[in-house]
This record gives C-alpha cells, sequence and structure tokens, in this order.
C-alpha cells in the first residue's frame, strides 16, 4: 500500500467521524468571533449606549450585598467599547460554586439574565459540558490538525487545482472541487486556528513538562511559568480594604493612562486578600502580561508580573487564536475565514455521500441523517435561542436555563426529523431551508415589534453598526436560505418513497 | 476506498490504537524530554516543549498509517516514547534545575 | 488603506489564476502566451508585496501580517467562487475592489 493509499483511508475516516463534532466547534467559534456583539444584542439595556457611572467600588459593594457565603475570589470587568458595562463573577469558598452578574449601566442594577454570547464561546470550547467537554474538543482538534495534515498529502494536484470549482460537474467532483477549495485556500488558517486552538489548553492536556520539571506541582508551575503573584491565606479575618477606585486610578498611571481589563481579589475576606489588575490593550496580538498586585488592605504593591519568554509566546498564540486584536476587521476576517472552514468540512461529507450513494453503501442514510441534524440542526438551534432570548419575559427566574432548553429543544427537533427523513434527503433540505429563512428573516422583524432602541432603524440611525450587523446579518441569511429553498426543484415523486434502492438527488449537487 | 478493505481488521485497529495511544505517548515523552535537556531557563524549557509536542502528535498519527505494519508502528512510537520518557524523569535533580 | 491591500491581494489572486492554462482559457478562450504568463506572476508577486506592506503600515507589522494572510486567502476564495458561478465579474470585481481601495485610501 503506497503512502497515498494510507493516507487517503486516514484522510477518509479521520476526516469523516469528527466533522460533525468538528462543525460544532468551528460553527461556534465562528459566532463566538462576535460574542460581544451578540451579547449587546441579547441584552435589551445595552442597546442604546449610555456613559454609565457606575464604578468598580458599586460592584464589590453590590457583590457584599447580594452574596453573604465566604468568597474564594471575584474578578470583574469594566467597561469597553464592545462590552459597556460592568461584569462580574465570583466563586465561593467551600462549595465552589461560581456565580455572574452583568448589570445595566443606567441604574446599577443586574440586567435580566442571558446566557448571552459567552454561550457561543463556551459552545466553541467545552461544548457546553465543562472539563470532559474541553477534553473532547481537544481531541477534535488533533483529528483536525492530522485531517489537514493527510488531506495535503493526499491532494495530488495542490496548487494546479487552486481555484478550481465545477459545480456543473458530476456530484462527487463538485463536491470534492469544493473541499479542496474551501481547504487547499483556507489552509494556512485552517492549520494555525487548530494548532493555537489545542495550544490555548496546552496545560491540561499535556502535563508532562509540569510533572517533570516541577515535580507535579502545579502550583509551583503556574507561578513561574506566569511570573504572576500568589499568597497564600493567613485564617486570620481581614480589615476594612482600601477602596478599588484608588488602586485602579495607580494601575492606570503606572501604564501611562492605558484601559484596564480583568480586576481579580483573592480570598476577599481573609487578611492575605490581593487585588490584582490586568492591563487591556487590543492593540497588541497576546494580552500583555504585566499584571500589578496590590494588597487589598493596605493598598501597597506587591508585585508586578513579569511573565518569561516562554510564557508571552504562549500568549501569543493564545491571542491569535482569540481575535481580540486588530479591531472589527480582524475578527470579520476570522468569521469569513471560519465559514470557509464550516463549507469545507459539509463538502468533506458531500464527498463521501456522493461517492457511495450511487451503489448505496452503507452508512450512507446515516451520514445523511447526520448532516441533516447538525449541519442544520445547530444553526437553527442558534436561531432558537436568539428567538427565546426575545420572548420569554424577562422577570423570569432561571431565565439563561430556559434560553438553553430553547437551544436544546430546537436541535433535537430539527435531529428528529432529519433521522426521520434520511431517505427524502431533497425534501428534508428544502424544509430546512425554509425553517431556517422563516427563523432568520423573523428575529429582526421580532427585534422590530418589541425593542424600541435596538431595532434595525434605530441602530442604523446611530450608526451604531455592531449592533445593526446581527439584524443585518439575520436578514442576509434568511434571504440566502429563503432563495435557495425556492430554486430547489421539489422531491422527485419516486425519491419519496422509502425504498432501499438508492435515492439520486441531482439537485443536492448544484 | 481500498485501503480499509483491504486491511485485516485488527491490523487497522492496531494502527488506530498506535496513532491515539502511542502518539500521545510520544508526545509526552518528547515533552518529558525537552523540558529537561533545552538549553533554556526552567519555565521556557517547559512552555517551548509542551507547545510543540502538539505537532509531534500530528507526526506520529500519520506515520502510524505510513508505517510497513502497525506492530512496527507500536514499537517505534512506544519506544521512541519510553526512551524519551526514561532520559525525561530520570534526570534526576538535574530535571528541576531552574 | 487595508481596503486597498484588500485589493491589491485580490488582483493577485486573480492574476496568478489567469496565469494558469485552464483559467486563463475559460475567460479568454485560449491560454496565456509565456510572457503574459511571466507577466501575470510578476504582478502577483508586486501586488502581494504591495499589500503587506500597506497592512504593516496601517495596522503594524504583527497585526498587519495577520491582516494580510486572512485578505489573501479571503481574496482566493472570492476568486474561486466568482469563477465558478460568475466569471464574467472577475475583473469588473477587481476593478471596483480596487476603485473603493483607493479612495478610502486617499480620503
Amino acid at each position: 500500500m503506497t503512502l497515498r493509499q494510507s493516507m487517503a483511508g486516514l484522510h477518509t475516516w479521520g476526516g469523516l467521524l469528527p466533522s460533525w463534532l468538528l462543525f460544532v466547534i468551528l460553527f461556534a467559534g465562528t459566532l463566538a468571533c462576535f460574542d460581544k456583539e451578540l451579547e449587546r444584542w441579547m441584552r435589551p439595556a445595552l442597546h442604546e449606549p449610555v456613559a454609565g457611572s457606575m464604578t468598580a467600588d458599586d460592584v464589590s459593594a453590590w457583590l457584599r450585598a447580594n452574596v453573604h457565603e465566604t468568597l474564594h475570589a471575584y474578578w470583574m470587568h469594566g467597561p469597553t467599547e464592545r462590552a459597556p458595562y460592568w461584569k462580574l463573577g465570583w466563586e465561593e469558598d467551600a462549595s465552589e460554586v461560581r456565580g455572574k452578574a452583568a448589570f445595566d449601566p443606567r441604574t446599577g442594577e443586574p440586567m435580566p439574565e442571558t446566557v448571552g454570547g459567552d454561550f457561543f464561546f463556551t459552545l466553541h470550547y467545552n461544548l457546553q459540558a465543562g472539563t470532559p467537554g474541553m477534553y473532547i474538543v481537544g481531541l477534535a482538534g488533533m483529528f483536525m490538525l492530522v485531517a489537514l495534515v493527510s488531506g495535503t498529502i493526499v491532494h495530488r494536484r495542490l496548487f494546479k487545482d487552486f481555484f478550481t470549482l465545477r459545480p456543473q460537474a458530476n456530484g462527487q467532483r463538485a463536491w470534492l472541487d469544493a473541499h479542496n477549495l474551501f481547504g487547499v485556500i483556507g489552509l494556512p488558517f485552517h492549520l494555525v486556528l487548530a494548532y493555537t486552538g489545542v495550544a490555548v489548553f496546552v496545560s491540561f492536556y499535556m502535563p508532562a513538562g509540569a510533572k517533570v520539571a516541577y515535580g507535579g506541582d502545579p502550583l509551583a508551575f503556574f507561578h513561574e511559568v506566569q511570573g504572576g503573584y500568589h499568597r497564600n491565606e493567613l485564617d486570620r479575618p481581614a480589615e476594612p480594604p482600601v477602596p478599588l477606585s484608588g488602586l485602579l486610578a495607580d494601575a492606570r498611571q503606572r501604564w501611562g493612562g492605558a484601559e484596564l481589563g480583568w480586576i481579580v481579589v483573592e480570598h476577599p475576606s481573609d487578611a492575605s486578600a490581593v487585588v490584582s489588575v490586568r492591563r487591556f490593550d487590543p492593540s497588541r496580538i497576546g494580552a500583555p502580561q504585566d499584571a500589578l498586585s496590590y494588597d487589598a488592605t493596605t493598598g501597597e504593591l506587591l508585585h508586578q508580573q513579569q511573565a518569561p519568554a516562554g510564557y508571552r509566546a504562549y500568549t501569543w498564540l493564545a491571542g491569535l487564536h482569540m481575535a481580540q486584536f486588530g479591531g472589527q476587521l480582524v475578527r470579520i476576517l476570522y468569521g469569513l475565514l471560519g465559514l470557509a472552514g464550516c463549507a469545507m468540512l459539509v463538502a468533506g461529507t458531500g464527498v463521501w455521500l456522493r461517492k457511495r450513494e450511487a451503489r448505496d453503501g452503507r452508512g450512507v442514510a446515516l451520514v445523511r441523517g447526520l448532516n441533516g441534524a447538525v449541519f442544520f440542526g445547530l444553526p437553527i438551534a442558534c436561531l432558537a435561542l436568539l428567538w427565546a432570548n426575545r420572548l420569554l419575559p424577562e422577570t423570569l427566574s432561571a431565565r439563561g436555563a430556559a434560553e438553553g432548553w430553547a437551544f436544546s429543544l430546537g436541535w433535537m427537533a430539527v435531529a428528529l426529523l432529519a433521522l426521520g427523513w434520511r431517505r427524502t434527503p431533497a425534501r428534508l433540505t428544502r424544509t430546512l431551508l425554509a425553517l431556517s429563512a422563516l427563523l432568520a428573516l423573523g428575529l429582526p422583524v421580532l427585534n422590530g415589534l418589541t425593542m424600541p432602541d435596538g431595532h434595525l432603524p434605530a441602530s442604523l440611525a446611530r450608526g451604531d453598526l455592531a449592533l445593526a450587523g446581527v439584524d443585518l446579518v439575520l436578514l442576509a441569511v434568511g434571504a440566502l436560505c429563503a432563495w435557495r429553498a425556492w430554486r430547489r426543484k421539489p422531491e422527485p415523486r419516486d425519491a419519496s418513497l422509502p425504498t432501499e434502492a438508492g435515492v439520486r438527488t441531482p439537485e443536492l449537487s448544484r | 476506498m481500498i485501503p480499509f478493505a483491504s486491511l485485516e481488521r485488527w491490523s487497522l485497529a492496531g494502527r488506530i490504537s498506535a496513532a491515539l495511544l502511542g502518539g500521545y505517548g510520544l508526545a509526552y515523552g518528547f515533552t518529558a524530554f525537552f523540558s529537561v535537556y533545552l538549553p533554556l531557563a526552567r519555565p521556557d524549557r517547559v512552555v517551548v516543549a509542551s507547545l510543540s509536542c502538539f505537532a509531534v502528535w500530528v507526526a506520529a498519527a500519520v506515520y502510524a498509517f505510513a508505517a510497513r505494519s502497525a506492530g512496527r508502528a507500536w514499537l517505534v512510537l512506544g519506544g521512541l516514547a519510553l526512551v524519551l520518557g526514561l532520559a525525561g524523569f530520570l534526570s534526576g535533580e538535574w530535571r528541576t534545575r531552574p | 488603506m487595508t481596503l486597498l491591500a484588500f485589493a491589491l491581494a485580490y488582483l493577485a489572486m486573480a492574476a496568478l489564476c489567469l496565469a494558469m492554462n485552464r483559467h486563463h482559457r475559460q475567460l479568454f478562450g485560449d491560454g496565456p502566451a509565456p510572457r503574459r504568463q511571466a507577466g501575470l506572476r510578476l504582478f502577483a508577486a508586486a501586488a502581494l508585496l504591495a499589500a503587506a506592506v500597506l497592512d504593516s503600515l496601517a495596522l503594524g507589522t504583527g497585526i498587519g501580517l495577520v491582516v494580510w494572510f486572512g485578505q489573501f486567502m479571503l481574496g482566493a476564495l472570492l476568486v474561486g467562487l466568482l469563477l465558478a458561478w460568475r466569471q464574467r465579474w472577475l475583473l469588473p470585481v477587481g476593478a471596483l475592489v480596487a476603485m473603493a481601495g483607493s479612495l478610502t485610501a486617499l480620503v
């Protein structure tokens, strides 16, 4: 067996099996490029930009007044251009229960609960499944890297076919062209994003270095590698803390007026409490690693982070993945290239299917069902989530969980439909396209009916492109789906019969 | 697809396990080895070795399917992993030098 | 400035594409003459270089190069997609983007 043959087998199966999981990761990652824009869209209180007067001390005061358990730590982030509000998170000491709040800049009170744009970010890196999910995503990332490398080896005419796409060719040829076009042209992006993606969680995925060079002591490892600061608890109750605003002013002054990022307060009710302030600098790829740590009681500067070169390289790689630099231009580029990655996956399963459905190979119906369940299921579930965000009453308790249910149930409904109609793929595709169009086009309308400051004419009149962009993209996607559903011929009569004979669907390849 | 149809089922299982487990083992051994022997300060050694380990795993996975047989893939990947891992972990006090 | 860089990246990709036999024939009916082929490739290299310089000037070297990479991938994708469905638009789109890019760079 030649190298190319064995690589072809590896690419076919090592690529097909994780492709639905990878689609979830890539699609969620594409949406997560615009997490903060989606978050604003999902929080009506933020639609009209206002300059709030809330301070870090107001946030701390709210926490003291509303959470009475002893805290292990709490962290907060002030308003930025993309996220114009204070957000707060905390972890309780004994139970390790975490909580979070986001504050209305007008009233200083927490806004109605929503999963927000963070939902897509979390879906991207752990599938909303905690630590096990993070390991599954990591393994999927490795599969993607292997598929990219083996695919490059398999490809006979990498440069000759660089621009080649023949949609009129027979089914398999057209899908292969599309798979190659999106895969090869996007290859640098796919490779870099897959590699930096697994690298983000390197300390979880590859503990060998910490084990061998630090005797497996994670605290010593993180301390030295990050060049950070840590102070153990003294088990004495804390004196009243100095106001945060003084520390923040000092940090700002030391950094020459820089914007501030996360503010972390560790064991706030212990005498050892430390306030760490990070710098926020979207003009560079890797986040700056020069956090300032203050004694929470005296306000004395204890330490300035000095990250070793290796860790700065790591944050550069992580920053390259997270696209928090270079403004909307970079995020739009990443978003479009992410979509190219999704297209590569969809076309890849298309090649597999066309090759086998002519002779009705095993698994054709299953792959077809999975395609419908995931490639349509996930986007429709995301639309269902946005619908729930607008329709659920603001006073509902556990509103975020209800949004999550809308997402899950929407996905499940599509999955059941896709598996039930897997032998009539043309009817399935047409129906799901029409449903996507309805949901996507309906959202800006619903937005217009319910949101006085957030609807499209209002946001456009303000020149608020970040908010208007969400509605505009929904309109564009909806129009595209409607057009495709309308152009698609109805099911050929004989194919709607659930026969075992190969169902030929020439219109799918167009 | 001819390639996998012609393969013995358990030779295939051997290659898959070599790619997944042998490949991870090699990446682990590689990281342990270079976290000790790279001529850099400790935090930089560890970070550089750890960040490169995924490339090693990818290469190992590709090799597991390119190798002449599953047994050979296991032998090479497992052997290398063992040698590198032992050299890393059995380097005494030296491995924790700053 | 970045729009002009994108225009250059797109034109470079279009030129590389037209330097290939198959695509030149698609648009013009026959393969490119050797001198034309060399000219197209030379233009592509110069345009890509200029795009990289423009992006770096506008955004700094690090971010500029990331944006440049993204632009040339998207430019190539656009060339491929246009060639498949709207091949007559290949050059007009290039002219349009180049004009828009020059305008925004001047203003």
